[in-house]
Protein backbone atom coordinates (compact mmCIF):
# COMPACT_ATOMS: atom_id res chain seq x y z
CA UNK A 1 0.00 0.00 0.00
CA UNK A 2 1.47 3.54 -0.92
CA UNK A 3 2.04 5.82 1.59
CA UNK A 4 0.63 8.91 1.72
CA UNK A 5 1.65 11.88 2.26
CA UNK A 6 1.68 13.96 6.35
CA UNK A 7 -0.72 16.97 5.04
CA UNK A 8 -2.94 15.33 2.33
CA UNK A 9 -4.18 12.08 3.61
CA UNK A 10 -5.66 11.99 -0.07
CA UNK A 11 -2.47 11.65 -1.95
CA UNK A 12 0.37 9.14 -1.99
CA UNK A 13 3.99 9.59 -2.40
CA UNK A 14 3.55 7.78 -5.66
CA UNK A 15 1.05 10.04 -7.03
CA UNK A 16 3.49 13.19 -5.47
CA UNK A 17 6.62 12.02 -7.35
CA UNK A 18 4.30 11.04 -10.72
CA UNK A 19 3.51 14.68 -10.61
CA UNK A 20 6.53 16.18 -9.44
CA UNK A 21 7.81 14.56 -12.89
CA UNK A 22 5.34 16.13 -15.02
CA UNK A 23 6.59 19.34 -13.80
CA UNK A 24 9.84 18.03 -14.50
CA UNK A 25 9.20 17.67 -17.70
CA UNK A 26 7.70 20.65 -18.44
CA UNK A 27 10.78 22.57 -17.12
CA UNK A 28 13.21 21.00 -19.25
CA UNK A 29 10.76 21.85 -22.34
CA UNK A 30 10.94 25.45 -21.06
CA UNK A 31 7.36 25.65 -20.45
CA UNK A 32 7.89 27.28 -16.75
CA UNK A 33 4.07 28.71 -16.91
CA UNK A 34 2.58 24.90 -16.88
CA UNK A 35 5.77 23.69 -14.53
CA UNK A 36 4.73 26.53 -12.13
CA UNK A 37 1.05 25.84 -12.19
CA UNK A 38 1.81 21.31 -11.11
CA UNK A 39 4.78 22.80 -8.33
CA UNK A 40 2.30 24.79 -6.47
CA UNK A 41 -0.15 22.69 -7.14
CA UNK A 42 2.26 19.82 -4.94
CA UNK A 43 3.47 22.29 -2.45
CA UNK A 44 -0.28 23.01 -1.52
CA UNK A 45 -0.46 19.10 -1.10
CA UNK A 46 2.40 18.99 0.44
CA UNK A 47 4.15 21.75 2.16
CA UNK A 48 7.02 19.94 3.49
CA UNK A 49 8.30 18.60 0.07
CA UNK A 50 11.77 20.03 -0.07
CA UNK A 51 12.70 19.39 -3.76
CA UNK A 52 8.95 20.61 -5.13
CA UNK A 53 9.87 24.33 -3.13
CA UNK A 54 12.77 23.94 -4.35
CA UNK A 55 12.15 23.40 -8.22
CA UNK A 56 9.38 26.12 -7.71
CA UNK A 57 12.29 28.39 -6.39
CA UNK A 58 14.53 27.77 -9.16
CA UNK A 59 11.55 28.04 -11.77
CA UNK A 60 10.81 31.63 -10.38
CA UNK A 61 14.40 32.55 -10.72
CA UNK A 62 14.27 31.33 -14.50
CA UNK A 63 11.33 33.47 -14.82
CA UNK A 64 12.67 36.61 -13.51
CA UNK A 65 10.61 36.58 -10.25
CA UNK A 66 13.97 36.43 -7.60
CA UNK A 67 11.75 37.91 -4.85
CA UNK A 68 9.32 34.72 -4.73
CA UNK A 69 12.28 32.34 -4.96
CA UNK A 70 14.21 34.01 -1.98
CA UNK A 71 11.02 33.49 -0.04
CA UNK A 72 10.82 29.79 -1.62
CA UNK A 73 13.92 29.08 -0.42
CA UNK A 74 13.96 30.55 3.04
CA UNK A 75 10.96 28.05 4.13
CA UNK A 76 13.20 25.45 3.18
CA UNK A 77 16.20 26.78 5.13
CA UNK A 78 13.52 27.67 8.22
CA UNK A 79 12.23 23.86 8.25
CA UNK A 80 16.28 22.39 7.53
CA UNK A 81 19.12 24.81 7.62
CA UNK A 82 21.73 22.04 6.57
CA UNK A 83 20.05 22.10 2.85
CA UNK A 84 22.99 23.33 1.83
CA UNK A 85 21.72 23.26 -2.06
CA UNK A 86 19.21 25.08 -1.03
CA UNK A 87 21.66 27.91 0.65
CA UNK A 88 23.63 27.71 -2.14
CA UNK A 89 20.48 28.74 -4.73
CA UNK A 90 19.34 31.11 -2.17
CA UNK A 91 23.24 33.09 -2.10
CA UNK A 92 22.71 33.63 -5.98
CA UNK A 93 19.31 35.01 -5.54
CA UNK A 94 20.76 37.75 -3.49
CA UNK A 95 23.12 38.09 -6.04
CA UNK A 96 20.50 39.01 -8.48
CA UNK A 97 18.87 41.20 -6.37
CA UNK A 98 22.26 43.13 -4.90
CA UNK A 99 21.90 42.04 -1.54
CA UNK A 100 25.28 41.73 -1.38
CA UNK A 101 25.23 41.61 3.02
CA UNK A 102 22.85 38.15 2.79
CA UNK A 103 24.74 36.30 -0.01
CA UNK A 104 27.52 36.95 1.99
CA UNK A 105 25.93 35.27 5.03
CA UNK A 106 25.13 32.20 3.17
CA UNK A 107 28.47 32.08 1.37
CA UNK A 108 30.09 31.99 4.96
CA UNK A 109 27.75 29.57 6.06
CA UNK A 110 28.49 27.18 3.23
CA UNK A 111 32.18 27.81 3.52
CA UNK A 112 31.69 26.99 7.55
CA UNK A 113 30.13 23.51 6.21
CA UNK A 114 33.07 22.50 3.50
CA UNK A 115 31.02 23.28 0.52
CA UNK A 116 34.11 23.64 -1.50
CA UNK A 117 32.80 23.29 -4.53
CA UNK A 118 29.60 25.93 -3.86
CA UNK A 119 31.91 28.14 -2.40
CA UNK A 120 34.25 28.66 -5.42
CA UNK A 121 31.24 28.65 -7.62
CA UNK A 122 29.52 31.65 -5.39
CA UNK A 123 32.70 33.76 -4.72
CA UNK A 124 33.06 34.39 -8.48
CA UNK A 125 29.53 34.76 -8.83
CA UNK A 126 30.17 37.74 -6.15
CA UNK A 127 32.94 39.27 -8.00
CA UNK A 128 31.35 38.92 -11.29
CA UNK A 129 28.09 40.62 -10.09
CA UNK A 130 30.16 43.47 -8.97
CA UNK A 131 29.66 42.80 -5.41
CA UNK A 132 31.85 45.46 -2.59
CA UNK A 133 34.40 43.73 -1.10
CA UNK B 1 58.63 -56.24 -34.99
CA UNK B 2 57.38 -53.00 -33.52
CA UNK B 3 55.88 -50.07 -35.81
CA UNK B 4 55.60 -46.85 -34.12
CA UNK B 5 52.84 -45.20 -36.07
CA UNK B 6 52.68 -41.53 -33.96
CA UNK B 7 54.94 -38.67 -35.45
CA UNK B 8 57.40 -36.93 -33.29
CA UNK B 9 56.20 -33.61 -34.14
CA UNK B 10 52.60 -33.92 -33.22
CA UNK B 11 53.55 -35.97 -30.11
CA UNK B 12 51.04 -34.32 -26.86
CA UNK B 13 54.51 -34.25 -24.92
CA UNK B 14 55.90 -32.11 -28.17
CA UNK B 15 52.90 -29.22 -28.50
CA UNK B 16 53.41 -26.18 -27.34
CA UNK B 17 51.94 -25.07 -23.85
CA UNK B 18 49.66 -22.33 -24.63
CA UNK B 19 49.64 -21.24 -21.02
CA UNK B 20 53.20 -20.52 -20.75
CA UNK B 21 53.96 -18.40 -24.10
CA UNK B 22 50.53 -16.29 -23.31
CA UNK B 23 52.18 -15.86 -19.91
CA UNK B 24 53.92 -12.86 -21.20
CA UNK B 25 50.29 -10.71 -20.75
CA UNK B 26 49.30 -12.48 -17.69
CA UNK B 27 46.02 -13.47 -19.58
CA UNK B 28 44.32 -16.25 -21.37
CA UNK B 29 42.93 -15.82 -25.20
CA UNK B 30 39.23 -16.05 -23.55
CA UNK B 31 40.45 -12.91 -21.23
CA UNK B 32 42.35 -11.21 -23.93
CA UNK B 33 38.89 -11.53 -26.32
CA UNK B 34 36.88 -9.66 -23.31
CA UNK B 35 39.16 -6.92 -23.01
CA UNK B 36 38.65 -4.23 -25.37
CA UNK B 37 41.93 -3.63 -27.04
CA UNK B 38 40.90 -0.47 -28.61
CA UNK B 39 39.23 2.60 -26.41
CA UNK B 40 35.79 3.67 -27.23
CA UNK B 41 35.71 6.98 -29.17
CA UNK B 42 34.40 9.66 -26.71
CA UNK B 43 32.73 12.62 -28.44
CA UNK B 44 33.76 16.17 -28.40
CA UNK B 45 31.13 17.05 -26.01
CA UNK B 46 32.35 14.59 -23.33
CA UNK B 47 35.70 15.65 -24.22
CA UNK B 48 35.18 18.88 -22.89
CA UNK B 49 32.74 17.95 -20.00
CA UNK B 50 29.86 19.92 -21.90
CA UNK B 51 27.12 16.91 -21.16
CA UNK B 52 26.88 17.49 -17.75
CA UNK B 53 24.55 20.33 -16.91
CA UNK B 54 26.45 22.67 -14.08
CA UNK B 55 24.51 23.38 -10.66
CA UNK B 56 23.23 27.06 -11.02
CA UNK B 57 20.30 28.93 -9.03
CA UNK B 58 17.68 27.89 -12.34
CA UNK B 59 18.84 24.30 -12.61
CA UNK B 60 17.22 21.46 -11.37
CA UNK B 61 17.48 18.05 -11.34
CA UNK B 62 14.90 15.14 -12.00
CA UNK B 63 12.08 14.39 -8.93
CA UNK B 64 13.59 11.45 -6.21
CA UNK B 65 11.85 8.24 -7.15
CA UNK B 66 10.28 6.47 -4.32
CA UNK B 67 12.16 3.35 -3.35
CA UNK B 68 8.79 1.52 -3.24
CA UNK B 69 7.47 2.63 -6.63
CA UNK B 70 7.66 -0.56 -9.07
CA UNK B 71 8.69 0.20 -12.85
CA UNK B 72 5.73 -0.73 -14.93
CA UNK B 73 5.24 -0.68 -18.82
CA UNK B 74 4.22 2.81 -20.40
CA UNK B 75 0.63 1.13 -21.02
CA UNK B 76 0.10 0.33 -17.34
CA UNK B 77 1.83 3.80 -16.28
CA UNK B 78 -1.22 5.83 -18.39
CA UNK B 79 -3.95 3.97 -16.82
CA UNK B 80 -3.02 5.08 -13.64
CA UNK B 81 -1.86 8.49 -14.39
CA UNK B 82 -5.68 8.90 -15.85
CA UNK B 83 -7.28 7.06 -12.93
CA UNK B 84 -5.46 9.60 -10.28
CA UNK B 85 -6.42 12.47 -12.44
CA UNK B 86 -9.93 11.24 -12.60
CA UNK B 87 -9.95 9.91 -8.70
CA UNK B 88 -8.25 13.55 -7.47
CA UNK B 89 -10.83 15.34 -9.93
CA UNK B 90 -13.93 14.15 -8.17
CA UNK B 91 -12.09 13.90 -4.98
CA UNK B 92 -11.47 17.69 -4.94
CA UNK B 93 -14.14 19.49 -3.34
CA UNK B 94 -17.46 18.71 -5.42
CA UNK B 95 -19.73 20.77 -3.62
CA UNK B 96 -17.64 23.77 -4.27
CA UNK B 97 -15.54 23.92 -7.78
CA UNK B 98 -14.39 27.62 -7.18
CA UNK B 99 -12.92 27.02 -3.61
CA UNK B 100 -11.33 30.02 -1.95
CA UNK B 101 -8.97 28.67 -0.33
CA UNK B 102 -5.54 29.38 -1.85
CA UNK B 103 -3.98 25.79 -1.46
CA UNK B 104 -7.22 24.22 -2.92
CA UNK B 105 -7.23 26.69 -5.21
CA UNK B 106 -3.78 25.89 -6.52
CA UNK B 107 -5.00 22.46 -6.46
CA UNK B 108 -7.75 22.74 -8.49
CA UNK B 109 -5.62 24.69 -11.05
CA UNK B 110 -3.04 22.11 -11.61
CA UNK B 111 -5.48 19.46 -11.96
CA UNK B 112 -7.44 21.66 -14.41
CA UNK B 113 -4.46 21.73 -16.60
CA UNK B 114 -3.47 18.20 -16.46
CA UNK B 115 -6.83 17.43 -17.41
CA UNK B 116 -6.74 19.80 -20.61
CA UNK B 117 -3.71 17.75 -21.37
CA UNK B 118 -5.28 14.68 -20.86
CA UNK B 119 -7.86 15.63 -23.41
CA UNK B 120 -5.35 16.88 -25.87
CA UNK B 121 -4.00 14.06 -25.98
CA UNK B 122 -6.72 11.88 -26.56
CA UNK B 123 -8.06 14.34 -28.88
CA UNK B 124 -4.86 13.36 -30.72
CA UNK B 125 -4.75 9.84 -30.21
CA UNK B 126 -8.42 9.41 -31.70
CA UNK B 127 -7.07 11.79 -34.90
CA UNK B 128 -4.24 9.04 -36.07
CA UNK B 129 -6.31 6.52 -35.36
CA UNK B 130 -9.17 7.91 -37.84
CA UNK B 131 -5.62 8.93 -40.11
CA UNK B 132 -4.81 5.22 -40.13
CA UNK B 133 -7.83 3.37 -40.17
CA UNK B 134 -8.86 5.61 -43.45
Amino acid sequence: MPETTGTNTGWTSEEIYMLADRGYGFYRQGSYQEAVVIFEGLIAIDPANAYCRSALAAISMAMGDTHRAVSELSLILSRNPSNHEARARRCEAYCELRSWKEARQDLAILRRNGERHQVQRLTWRLEASGAPN
Amino acid sequence: MRVDYTLPSIQPDALPDLTTTTGETGQSFREQLRTPSVQLPVNWEQEMRLDARPFTGTYIGPPPRPHNMEVSDPEIERGRWRNMLARHDSALDPLNPSSSEPSQQSVRSMLNLLLDMQDMEDSIVAQNVAVTRG
